[in-house]
């Protein structure tokens, strides 16, 4: 399958192709509320120049990166910035707990694997905060045990890493619960 | 010019890895990433993914060589490893962290041997084309360099 990953300058509200549903989805439909409130896009229109969807997004998205891999972390973070996502990383769970209690993201992407404890144990301890940010687990290598932990935990959805252009474009999409009508 | 054509001899360079399956299309954002506010961007991520990789080669050697295999920290390193490959496109390396993980899974310490030698050998052969890369990547950042200063300094 083709990666999609846009030009240099692509910000979210420029032109994306439309997402293609990722193979490793949980099928869920991805939480709608955000840490900061939900996330406005416009309904996609084709361009009739490229053939590309446009997407508006009227906030820029906010993210925070649970990741012990410090390589896994700096790729990701700049992927996801260029997508136009302020993204925050931090590489286990006590330095996330922390952040969350003065920061709100529309977006924690949690690893199965951290030093510390597991990915669906800090994510229960984040759904008991209170964080009703779309919470997404990922792994190295795929699990269904894995992904139902994280599930039963409360996180939305599960992918095995990297997550690809077509996977964050679905994620980021579905940050505001689907297009407007 | 310099640049351009050292641009496209990687270009060329990384194609023909990826046709051998060496590296996949995660190497691509790789190289997208790289900016005119980071250009060592390339540089600095491979260098890092092999320090990293370097450890936890040394680690699992470590730990599979133990009369009694930790394989929970076999799964870990693994599973680190495998993340960082797949995050720079290393794609038997990925592969073969995968069969290494299976085989720690089941506590089948022949299979994990036979997978960490397998991993041993892709890893070196992925080590040794991604240091050229850099190599590649170092001299365009230094050319490009010297343009910049010449057109500072005419």
């Amino acid at each position: 399958m083709k990666l999609i990953f846009p030009p240099r300058d692509f910000q979210l509200g420029q032109a994306m192709e439309p997402p293609i549903a990722s193979s490793n989805s949980s099928g869920h439909g991805g939480n709608s509320s955000s840490g900061r409130g939900p996330m406005h896009f416009g309904g996609p229109s084709q361009n009739p120049s490229n053939g590309y969807f446009s997407v508006v997004n009227r906030n820029r998205p906010t993210a925070l990166l649970l990741d012990g891999d410090r390589i896994y972390r700096m790729v990701q973070k700049g992927i996801l910035q260029h997508y136009g996502v302020d993204t925050q990383n931090v590489d286990n769970g006590t330095a996330a707990i922390n952040v969350l209690m003065g920061n709100s993201f529309n977006l924690i992407v949690i690893d199965i694997n951290l030093p510390d404890m597991d990915g669906p144990e800090i994510t229960r301890q984040m759904r008991a905060m209170g964080v009703g940010s779309k919470i997404v687990g990922t792994t190295s290598c795929w699990c269904e045990r894995d992904r139902q932990a994280f599930l039963n935990a409360g996180a939305d959805e599960f992918f095995e890493k990297p997550l690809s252009s077509e996977t964050l474009l679905i994620i980021l999409t579905e940050l505001d619960g689907g297009y407007e009508a | 010019m310099v640049g351009i054509e050292l641009r496209q001899e990687e270009r060329n360079f990384v194609g023909s890895l990826k046709e051998q399956g060496i590296l996949d299309n995660n190497f691509d954002h790789v190289l997208d990433l790289r900016s005119t506010d980071n250009p060592r961007f390339v540089v600095e991520v491979i260098s890092m993914f092999l320090n990293d990789a370097d450890n936890c080669i040394a680690e699992l050697n470590r730990h599979l060589n133990q009369p009694v295999i930790n394989y929970a920290r076999v799964i870990n390193y693994a599973h680190q490893l495998k993340g960082s490959s797949s995050s720079i496109g290393g794609r038997q390396v990925n592969l073969a962290c995968r069969e290494l993980r299976y085989a720690s899974d089941n506590m089948d310490r022949d299979r994990c041997f036979e997978a960490f030698n397998k991993l041993k050998d892709e890893y070196q052969i992925l080590k040794s084309n991604i240091n050229m890369i850099i190599q590649i990547e170092r001299t365009i950042i230094a050319s490009e360099s010297r343009r910049r200063r010449r057109l500072l300094h005419p």
